[in-house]
């Protein structure tokens, strides 16, 4: 399909490709955004999380025809004039990251989490990101980050 | 090297230290959390093609054709490969068993016949599919057992006799079997270590009880979220491959073997940013078809597994059987012990070589066992490829050591921290390999974890699992792991403003790399974080490093990085002497934040920027040049395989758990894991934590969780719906650090490593654990529901 456009991180971006080539590879090999990582392809590992307005989603499950006119956030989006946001800068001060492969994912889905519940319990964070993978972590530290983030002021 | 310099860093006290011992913010963090980080899978040059193999879909034939006619004329194609357009050469660490692509014969499911390159993957694949075989099937073999008997029904290797070695310099790797009598003769056996010490029949015949059991670790896979990925481009020197591995230099060695008219200087690899390795990440078994076809186009190529293929082109975690007899006395004390082990290689050897000869070495490393016997035996089999997962076979094999400890504790009626105590092994003891053992307190490791999970009261703590459905369980285990010698190099180059920049052979895979060599690299110039840049993991500009493999960076670049530090000083001291003139000696100087200075006198310094040229430079200051030519480099390699010792180090851990097995479902949750761990000295103390509990995290999915399901050698579960990882839900948020620190004589500020060390004990504490709840023997891990339903059904 020619001249989709779409709105991505507050910028109109024109792709003449298929609406049915995912968002994610849209994202990384048609815009060259590849903050968004691919790992599993079939929407179980949560590495391709980005926002929609009605919340996270898995982006290689999404066909790109599908969010024409959406306002989508992608993690080269939290980070707004040089300033990280909260749970960007949590997840520095946790130690939350080692290898980082499936950081942006964990971040995007943590973000939305906490615009759901802005005083998640440790469970409910357990809870809230059951939706992505990370084979460095053992999670501990992730959950801290997330817990950092709700609780900070910003 | 100056004596005066080496002592002056090796009596640097972290106590006093400006960066080391403090909990730096990682310096790879903000680059990956705002997506900046670039790993292999990002670099996309223009006009990239894209690799789909075409595999075998059998687990023995005899290949006899493959027709890439109609392939070939298809949309899209720019090259297909086979076994005819690549070197006849075998590739492989130890015994060169494995061809580029598949040549006369197919040995497993998922072995790379044809690789084709189009314009998309999808076109790519279409032509795959296009590719007609013909092959006779053959008699295949899966079962570890039954393939390592005199007589199987199937050999994997039938003209193994006729299989190079790769030289490794050593006499023990130029021959496979070093096991005479009964292990002779057995056709599918690939390589065999052995160990005999003291007389341990006579011993068994003293011994008051016999400990025995048979232990299984079932296969796992690595899982690295970034699956394996290259990226090549031809330029006017050669070729450049970004790719996602742990080791590039190794990886360029091994296609330079596989590849014989492939000149060094013709190849370079880079390894970015990597997304997870854990061992999976160490042998060239797609950049080598990647080679083979970027020799046939000029355009860029992208070669891909999809997750499905990290399971059967790929490599896992293998399955290893152990069977082991301590022999012990009344009191407690073992006085003999004979373990068998087999280690599954699948149908070549990618790193199960190094799991059998590195394996064992937990046997014998923990406690004081005066006669002590192993037999270590790698299999080949028709199933996909094993290699190392952290921890290069010790977790596999401490799992048996440590549940026939309980075993053995339970009959002569000790609690099961006694029983270790008594017979561990203590700093400045031998163990019976005839190592003496280093600077480590192996008893603060087995008595702080078990204190503190002992100090739980789990009724209050838990009260939710106080139920008639659910069975607590507490269990402990200790394993003290070695670290195999090696040499790592790096070089230091001093710019203007005393920038640094070091060039390092290893990538950063997760573990911290860059920003513990970064504190290491501020604290010894004296200058801060910012002024320190690491170029890592890129065989064109870095000397040559053995890679962040078996938890050995930290202790070996480390050190090489200091030693090319002191080479550096050298220079900058002997320059900086005379521009001072008036007497003053290289011996008198020292750096700090640029300056360079006049010990005990404050106010009697140059600048660094004194020593580059401003001559003709009209842009100021050089930012590399000396005023009397050439620049500030300095470099150095540590090489741990002097010294007649065995291994570099080893680090001693204990682990222990609590767990709650429900009884009607077989579900296990871990409440609590605690890890204690003799560090020598925690560089960066949440670095460290990060890797415990990582580490500790895998251990817990190998005991519980994950298993790779195989029918007829056919991977039933090659995708992570139906292999669970286990996710927030299924991982304890109570997984505690106790770090110990006694320091190593020889690691960097007396640190050593930690990679694999969380993933020693954790699997047999949470085995221990649970046989605790239930009072029910587990020998097999993982234990899954359905295998404790089994096991309760067969209790009552």
């Amino acid at each position: 399909m020619s001249g989709m456009k779409l709105d991505i991180n507050n910028k109109i971006y024109t792709v003449n490709v298929s609406p049915y080539k995912s968002l994610r590879d849209v994202l990384r090999y048609d815009i060259g955004l590849t903050g968004t990582k691919e790992s599993c392809d079939s929407g179980v590992c949560g590495v391709c999380t980005v926002l929609l307005e009605k919340g996270a989603v898995k982006s290689c499950l999404i066909p790109v025809g599908k969010v024409i006119g959406e306002k989508i956030t992608t993690i080269e989006g939290l980070e707004i004039d040089g300033e990280l946001s909260k749970m960007q800068q949590a997840f520095i001060d946790c130690f939350a990251s080692q290898c980082g492969y499936c950081i942006p994912g964990f971040i995007m889905a943590a973000t939305s989490l906490l615009e759901e519940n802005n005083k998640p319990t440790i469970q409910e964070i357990r809870e809230g990101l059951s939706g992505n993978l990370c084979r460095c972590t053992g999670y501990v530290k992730i959950i801290d980050a997330v817990k950092k983030a709700a609780e900070s002021e910003i | 090297m100056s004596q005066s310099i080496q002592n002056e860093i090796q009596m640097k006290q972290s106590s006093t230290a400006r960066h080391i011992g403090k909990s730096v913010q990682r310096v790879d963090a903000p680059n990956k959390v705002t997506g900046k980080a670039i790993y292999a899978m990002d670099i996309q040059p223009n006009h990239l093609l894209h690799v789909k193999l075409l595999t075998s879909p059998v687990a023995h034939a005899r290949l006899i054709e493959v027709d890439i006619e109609k392939a070939r004329q298809m949309e899209g194609v720019e090259v297909i490969i086979t076994y005819d357009d690549v070197p006849d050469t075998r590739r492989g660490q130890f015994i060169l068993d494995q061809p580029i692509l598949a040549s006369e014969k197919l040995r497993y499911i998922g072995e790379p016949i044809a690789a084709v390159a189009a314009e998309t993957p999808e076109l790519a694949e279409e032509a795959v599919n296009a590719i007609k075989i013909k092959y006779e099937e053959l008699p295949a073999i899966f079962d570890l057992e039954e393939a390592f008997s005199k007589e199987p029904h199937a050999i994997v290797h039938d003209d193994i006799q006729s299989y190079q070695f790769a030289k490794q310099g050593d006499p023990r790797f130029e021959k496979r079997d070093h096991v005479e009598t009964e292990y002779e003769n057995r056709p599918n056996l690939m390589y065999s270590d052995t160990l005999n010490v003291g007389d341990v029949d006579t011993a068994f015949n003293k011994a008051d009880y016999i400990i025995e059991g048979r232990y299984e670790v079932k296969a796992l896979q690595h899982c690295s979220m970034e699956p394996h990925v290259a990226v090549g481009q031809r330029g006017p020197t050669g070729i450049t491959i970004w790719t996602s591995q742990q080791v590039p230099h190794n990886i360029k060695t091994e296609l330079c073997m596989a590849y014989p008219d492939l000149l060094p200087g013709e190849l370079e690899i880079k390894s970015p940013y990597v997304g997870g390795g854990f061992g999976g990440k160490i042998t060239p078994f797609i950049e080598s078809i990647l080679v083979g076809i970027l020799r046939k186009t000029l355009r860029p190529v992208r070669f891909q597994l999809t997750r499905a293929e990290e399971y059967t082109v790929g490599v896992s975690r293998p399955q290893v059987i152990v069977n082991v007899r301590d022999g012990i006395t009344k009191n407690g004390k073992i006085i003999a012990r004979d373990s068998r082990i087999l280690f599954n290689v699948g149908a070549y050897n990618e790193q199960v070589f190094r799991c059998t000869i590195s394996g064992p070495s937990v046997t014998i490393g923990s406690y004081d066992i005066p006669n002590a016997r192993y037999t270590s035996c790698a299999v080949y089999t028709n199933l996909p490829k094993y290699a190392a997962f952290r921890g290069f076979g010790k977790p596999e094999v401490n799992w048996a050591m440590e549940r026939n400890m309980d075993k053995g504790a339970k009959k002569v009626g000790l609690d099961p921290v006694e029983y270790r105590r008594i017979n561990l092994l203590r700093s400045g003891d031998t163990n019976a390999k005839g190592e003496v053992l280093g600077n480590v307190d192996t008893e603060a490791c087995l008595i702080e974890s078990s204190e503190r999970i002992k100090s739980i009261d789990v009724k209050n703590e838990y009260p939710k699992y106080d139920t008639d459905e659910w069975k607590i369980g507490i269990g402990i285990a200790y394993g003290n792991k070695p670290v195999s010698r090696a040499s790592a190099a790096a070089t230091v180059k001093i710019q203007k403003d005393m920038n640094v920049i070091a060039y390092i052979g290893a990538p950063e895979i997760g573990q911290g790399a860059e920003t513990v060599l970064t504190q290491i690299i501020a604290e010894d110039f004296d200058i801060g974080l910012k002024k320190i840049r690491i170029i890592a993991g890129d065989t064109s500009n870095s000397p040559y490093d053995r890679g962040p493999t078996g938890s050995r960076f930290t202790y070996h670049t480390g050190n090489a990085v200091r030693k090319a530090i002191v080479d550096v000083k050298e220079k900058i001291f002997g320059l900086a002497a005379g521009e001072f003139g008036e007497g003053i000696e290289p011996i008198d100087l020292r750096t700090s934040d640029g300056k360079i200075i006049v010990k005990g006198r404050k106010d009697k310094w140059i600048h660094i920027n004194d020593l580059f040229s401003t001559y003709g430079q009209m842009t100021g200051v050089s930012n590399t040049m000396l005023k009397e030519g050439g620049e500030l480099i300095g470099t150095a390699t540590y090489d741990s395989r002097k010294g007649g010792k065995h291994h570099a180090f080893w680090t001693p851990v204990g682990q222990s758990a609590i767990v709650a097995v429900n009884q009607i479902t077989g579900r296990v949750e871990i409440l609590k894991i605690v890890t204690a761990i003799d560090i020598g000295c925690a560089l960066n103390p949440k670095n460290v934590e990060q890797q415990i509990e990582g580490a500790t995290g895998q251990g817990i999915a190998s005991a519980i969780y994950e298993e790779i399901i195989y029918d007829k050698g056919f991977v039933t579960n090659p995708n992570f719906k139906d292999y669970r990882i286990p996710r927030t839900m299924e991982m304890p948020y109570e997984s505690e650090t106790i770090i110990i620190e006694t320091k190593d004589e020889m690691g960097p500020y007396g640190a050593r490593g930690v990679g694999e060390m969380g993933m020693i004990a954790s699997a047999p504490a949470i085995g221990n654990a649970i046989t605790d709840a239930l009072s029910i023997e587990f020998d097999t891990i993982p234990i899954t529901p359905e295998r404790i339903i089994d096991a309760l059904d067969k209790n009552n």
